[in-house]
């Protein structure tokens, strides 16, 4: 049961499961978003989310975005990624927390307010590229080698100008 | 379900995690203990609150 009534953006595809519900009187152009009410009972492919993924348990009732492509690494250097992104987070129900999850990188951020979040997602991935992009394969089982190429082909370190 | 945030630091050591202390926050990168390799599995609890880690 899908108990979030907020709206969130997701990206029309061709033969998705998407098409069966309500959009725009227009046809969208390829990849235009629109939003889809969450609380439609209509089944949606992992496919047609973007990357932030909302677990129905955490009882959510806000949606909050923080644009981020950009992180810094040290004084010198900067985490670019290669396609901007937003870090889609909710409050929870609660008003303490604010949440958000990025299944690509696996990451589940939390803070208590939306600076704090950011700052997470921001120390998290610095460290994670520290450890997994910058680590010695050698060190790593198959999983942890998944995670190092998939953040150096999203992610990349260039000199902060 | 709250949970102690010494105790669940104390049980991801005993997991195989290893603790590294940087900034706000104290994160935890996974190492099978026979090989010694990173599994990818990663965890960060805050420096900051003392209070009980939330299940949420």
């Amino acid at each position: 049961m899908n108990i979030w009534t907020g709206e969130v953006s997701a990206t029309r595809k061709k033969n998705s499961s998407l098409s069966s519900i309500p959009g725009p009187s227009r046809e969208p152009e390829s990849n235009a978003c629109y939003t889809v009410p969450l609380n439609l009972n209509v089944a949606l492919s992992k496919t047609d989310w973007t990357r932030y993924r909302a677990p129905s348990s955490w009882r959510l009732t806000d949606s909050l975005e923080i644009a981020i492509h950009r992180v810094p690494f040290d004084e010198n250097r900067t985490l670019i990624r290669c396609e901007r992104i937003v870090l889609r987070a909710v409050k929870t129900e609660c008003g303490e927390y604010f949440i958000a999850e990025f299944e690509d990188l696996e990451m589940s951020l939390w803070g208590e307010s939306m600076e704090e979040l950011k700052d997470a997602f921001g120390a998290v991935l610095a460290m994670t590229w520290e450890i997994y992009a910058m680590g010695d394969p050698n060190e790593m089982d198959q999983g942890a080698l998944k995670l190092r190429n998939h953040l150096r082909s999203t992610y990349r370190l260039a000199p902060t100008v | 379900m709250a949970l102690a945030k010494e105790k669940v630091k104390s049980a991801l050591k005993k997991k195989g995690f290893s603790r590294n202390d940087k900034g706000h926050h104290i994160y935890f990168n996974h190492r099978w203990k026979r090989s010694g390799r990173l599994s990818g599995i990663k965890t960060y609890v805050s420096h900051g609150s003392k209070k009980d880690l939330s299940d949420r």
